[in-house]
């Protein structure tokens, strides 16, 4: 049964109508149009379709719409306004979060599918560790997956970002 | 953002150009000026290879836009044409467009390719982008340049040797005119006097001339900017309008082929009736649901009830090598000697030493992280779809297939790209099928997106293989015989949706709980089995087939990233190491001095030094310091390739000798392709192949139960993670002096060989079964401390 359902994302609330049951993914994508959470297994074992829910990462393709209910979404396409909020300016935000600039520094991505998990899990980890150890990142980033092997490269592109961003990003 | 979106207008692709650009427009093309060059049409568009217009469009914005079948897999091969047409027009990247593909304010790239707008060059495979087309994008660029210089000459009074261009603007006499002035989206027509014309081959531009091609970072890739911003249109994202959300509904995972284990035997339909607007879909043995919303089809398909025959004819797990031993015995696998060179059975008995060993190697599955995904729309007189297919030309000739009576010129296809697709191109056609049949049933369009069961269940997997092999090296370490005898299945070609529809559509009947007829089997690799060797031509030498049939259920299998390479790798590189050793002589030496001395000996000489010398190699018997204690480490060396390149890698692992875990820490690898257009493009490929054939040589394999496939998902098939991910050196051999060979796939071809005799080198002990999964490791360990020989299927 669908219902009408208010949901706040990348600082803007949505009317959206779908079963409280829906899982979040189908409502960015379908409802929403957004492109960055992304359908991949369908049962939380992938992270291709992430998103922060009040900064935490979370599977939204297990997630409930209804569960989201009055919590702050943030997906691929909020990390340029998040980043502008965490440095505290009040100007228009950056094209890209340090995060997407080293991932185009680095040239990390061959599909580019699963990148979109990388990033927000990669988020995550650097708004509660600002400096990760190389250990740190691998132990963050080990339940997402990628088929093209870019990990090494997600590696490097962390460790530029958290570089960047102590320095007030780019 | 939200008119960044392809939004289509059935409508707007029904005829003519106008149409298509009106349609694109919406969506946010930048298409000016193509339609007057290109017009698609209801009819087909067939360009004239020779024809330079077929190939290149200049646009009246001084933009110019290639047009070829071959589509972006994240293989950056988008970028890499561009950058060889650029080189040869002296324009500037900023400029130059793909296909019908759609560009982002920013400029960033979404892939779009239309069969209505493209030369026909092929499907995208076997590394065949920048080897294959990369010479006729160079030929059609020098001829546009030189159009355009004539046109250029006669503009401003100037002679074309007194003109110079710059980011397509043609300077001579103190005047200029861009190439989009002079042409302004009008056909050149000019046609291409030299087909091909390889890197620097005159008339192309000298490669002392270069100003980006081979150098490092000039270019970055084109669609990268999109992908991580978000704004990347896949195929997955397309929508039109009053599409229908698509799912096929079948067993979790393959059964035996030619199938009949996947056939419904009853349907209860009433099982879906509290789905609202959910219906099924049959057509011969076709199920499928149609919902309104995607998560309501998701749950019809899940909740259907369905009754499937069964027919328990696989193997099942563990029973795979003994099955293929079983069938030989009893004489159901014919022997076909192919390349046979010497007496080999008297060289292996006057050899000084002679090695042998069994090695074989599992089902694998592509696997992309993003499941196929397809959307259909079939009217009366022509069908349009969106597919991430890697051969957009093929597609449109198998749909006529499904479509009938509609015919190849009533159909489209255009490309979005979709997930990884590593040679996946049965799932795209199968995904492709499936939209079309459910679109055609229910007169609407559809989006048919598989679920990750289908995905991992119903793909064309890599093939099984079983390797047995004896060499036998003198007194001074030449390999004098090589005896290879290799159990392996065929491809088989045609995909599932079709064959479901049944017997009317070109595919076997099945209805009888039968054992279905043999399908030929496959032929030995005679890609990966040393044949850069000198024993191969001087020696003695022999390829034997044992071709394994259907009889008795084997899967679907196809073509995966490299296909073959692996499964020979494990045997080929295991048994030049051991030959090594019981030459007592060092890998890397052992190898070189039994290279071919010609241009080939001397290519895959300069990988194998290269990754050698990257690695800080010490030259050792491998296996001559084992370490003690739980956990040892090891380093090993192979060479192997697929598409004409060269690759070898040196790999250091640490074994965990009681979990039996192993764990790669580093991989340092070599490739010559050729002239490589884009170094930092093609160290990512190789630093993806690297990690994707680590993944398969330690963890993937297909299970399967006597019925099905059991794999169907992560857990059940897992893949490397980022704690396992190894650290990775990449050298690329530059030969500007040679054609561009393929990059996508050579590094993937001899990790698996390089681990292996890493394995070795800590352990003292030989790896017989891949993938070398902890069970395994520990299984070898223990029978080689038991003093017990490991023989598959024996």
């Amino acid at each position: 049964m669908a219902s009408k359902l208010k949901i706040k994302v990348n600082g803007l609330v949505h009317s959206v109508t779908a079963s409280l049951d829906t899982p979040l993914l189908y409502v960015l994508h379908n409802e929403l149009h957004l492109h960055g959470p992304r359908f991949g297994c369908g049962l939380a074992q992938c992270g291709a379709c992430s998103v922060l829910l009040d900064g935490k990462e979370i599977r939204s393709c297990v997630t409930p719409v209804a569960a989201v209910s009055g919590r702050g979404i943030t997906t691929l396409e909020g990390l340029p306004a998040l980043w502008a909020k965490e440095r505290g300016t009040t100007a228009a935000s950056p094209a890209l979060h340090p995060l997407q600039q080293a991932w185009i520094d680095v040239q990390v991505p061959h599909c580019g599918y699963c990148q979109n998990g990388m990033m927000i899990q990669a988020a995550d980890l650097l708004s509660t560790t600002k400096n990760p150890t190389e250990d740190q990142i691998r132990t963050a980033m080990n339940g997402h997956l990628c088929r093209c092997g870019t990990y090494p490269r997600i590696l490097t592109a962390i460790k530029q970002a958290a570089a960047a961003m102590a320095k007030g990003g780019k | 953002m939200t008119g960044l979106l392809p939004e289509f207008s059935r409508k707007s692709f029904i005829k003519g150009s106008g149409a298509l650009v009106a349609g694109v427009s919406v969506a946010g093309a930048g298409l000016a000026g193509k339609a007057s060059a290109a017009a698609p049409t209801s009819a087909g568009y067939l360009p004239d290879l020779t024809q330079v217009d077929s190939w290149i469009t200049i646009n009246a914005d001084n933009t110019i836009t290639l047009k070829t079948s071959k589509i972006e897999v994240g293989n950056g091969i988008t970028t890499g044409f561009l950058q060889v047409l650029a080189e040869e027009l002296d324009t500037d990247m900023s400029q130059m467009r793909y296909g019908s593909s759609i560009y982002d304010t920013n400029g960033s790239m979404n892939t779009v390719v239309d069969t209505w707008v493209v030369t026909n060059v092929g499907g995208e495979g076997g590394s065949n982008a920048m080897s294959g087309t990369g010479p006729s994008v160079r030929a059609a660029g020098v001829t546009a340049r030189a159009a355009l210089l004539s046109l250029a000459s006669t503009r401003l009074g100037v002679p074309v040797s007194s003109l110079t261009v710059s980011k397509g603007v043609v300077s001579g006499g103190g005047k200029t005119v861009s190439y989009g002035e002079l042409v302004g989206g009008k056909r050149l027509n000019v046609a291409i006097t030299t087909p091909k014309l390889q890197p620097g081959q005159s008339p192309a531009k000298p490669i002392a001339n270069y100003r980006t091609v081979t150098k490092r970072d000039t270019v970055l890739r084109i669609d990268i900017p999109a992908k991580v911003t978000g704004t990347y249109t896949y195929v997955h994202n397309v929508r039109v309008p009053g599409m229908l959300h698509g799912r096929v509904v079948r067993p979790h995972g393959q059964g035996a082929y030619p199938y009949n284990s996947n056939v419904p035997v009853r349907i209860d339909e009433s099982s879906i009736s509290h789905i609202p607007g959910a219906k099924v879909v049959r057509v011969g043995n076709f199920v499928g649901v149609v919902a309104a919303r995607e998560y309501d089809a998701i749950q019809a398909a899940q909740e259907l009830k369905v009754v499937w025959n069964d027919n328990p004819i696989l193997p099942g797990n563990g029973n795979l090598w003994k099955h293929y031993r079983d069938l030989d015995a009893k004489g159901q696998i014919p022997t076909r000697i192919g390349t046979q060179t010497g007496n080999v059975d008297a060289a292996l008995k006057s050899a000084a030493h002679v090695v042998s060993g069994s090695f074989a190697h599992h089902y694998q599955g592509h696997t992309p992280i993003g499941p196929a995904c397809c959307i259909a729309d079939v009217q009366a007189d022509h069908a349009t779809l969106w597919s991430n297919t890697q051969n957009v030309e093929n597609l449109v000739t198998d749909l006529t297939n499904v479509l009938s009576p509609l015919t190849a010129s009533q159909i489209r296809v255009l490309f979005y790209e979709g997930s990884g697709s590593f040679g996946n191109g049965a799932v795209m056609f199968d995904t492709a099928e499936a939209a079309a049949i459910l679109s055609k049933a229910t007169g609407k369009p559809v989006r048919l997106q598989f679920m990750r069961w289908d995905e991992q269940g119903w793909t064309h997997y890599a093939p099984a293989s079983l390797v047995d092999v004896r060499a036998g090296v003198d007194a001074s370490g030449n390999i004098v015989a090589y005896d290879w005898t290799q159990f392996v299945q065929g491809g088989t070609s045609i995909y599932t949706s079709r064959e479901l529809l049944g017997s009317a559509n070109g595919a076997p009947a099945a209805t009888a709980n039968t054992i279905p007829s043999a399908v030929a089997g496959g032929n030995a690799n005679t890609e990966n089995t040393s044949p850069w060797m000198k024993v191969k031509a001087a020696g003695a030498y022999r390829l034997t087939s044992k071709p394994v049939p259907s009889s008795g259920g084997i899967f679907h299998s196809g073509a995966m990233r490299a296909p073959g390479a692996q499964q020979a790798t494990l045997a080929d590189a295991q048994i030049m190491d051991m030959l090594a050793v019981a030459s007592n002589m060092d890998s890397l030496a052992f190898r070189l001095q039994n290279l071919n001395t010609d241009l080939d000996g001397q290519r895959w000489a300069g990988v194998l030094q290269a990754a050698a010398q990257a690695a800080g190699w010490k030259p050792w018997v491998a296996g001559s310091k084992l370490g003690t204690g739980t956990v040892v480490t090891g380093r090993g060396i192979a060479n192997s390739h697929h598409g004409g390149s060269y690759a070898a890698s040196v790999a250091d692992i640490e074994v965990n000798k009681k979990t039996g875990k192993i764990v790669v820490k580093h991989v340092y690898a070599a490739q010559d392709a050729g002239l490589t257009v884009n170094p930092n493009l093609v160290e990512n490929q190789m630093l993806g192949s690297t990690v994707q054939g680590v993944s398969r040589a330690l963890s993937e394999e297909i299970r399967f139960s006597k019925s099905y496939v059991t794999s169907s998902d992560w857990v059940t098939y897992p893949i490397l993670r980022f704690k396992d991910s190894p650290g990775f050196t990449p050298v690329i051999v530059q030969r500007i002096d040679q054609p561009s060979l393929g990059s996508g796939e050579p590094p993937t071809c001899p990790i698996i060989g390089a681990i292996a005799n890493a394995f070795y080198d800590a352990t003292g002990v030989r790896l017989h079964e891949a993938p070398f999964t902890p069970a395994r490791v520990r299984s070898a360990l223990a029978a080689a401390a038991a003093g017990h020989p490991v023989v598959p299927g024996t």
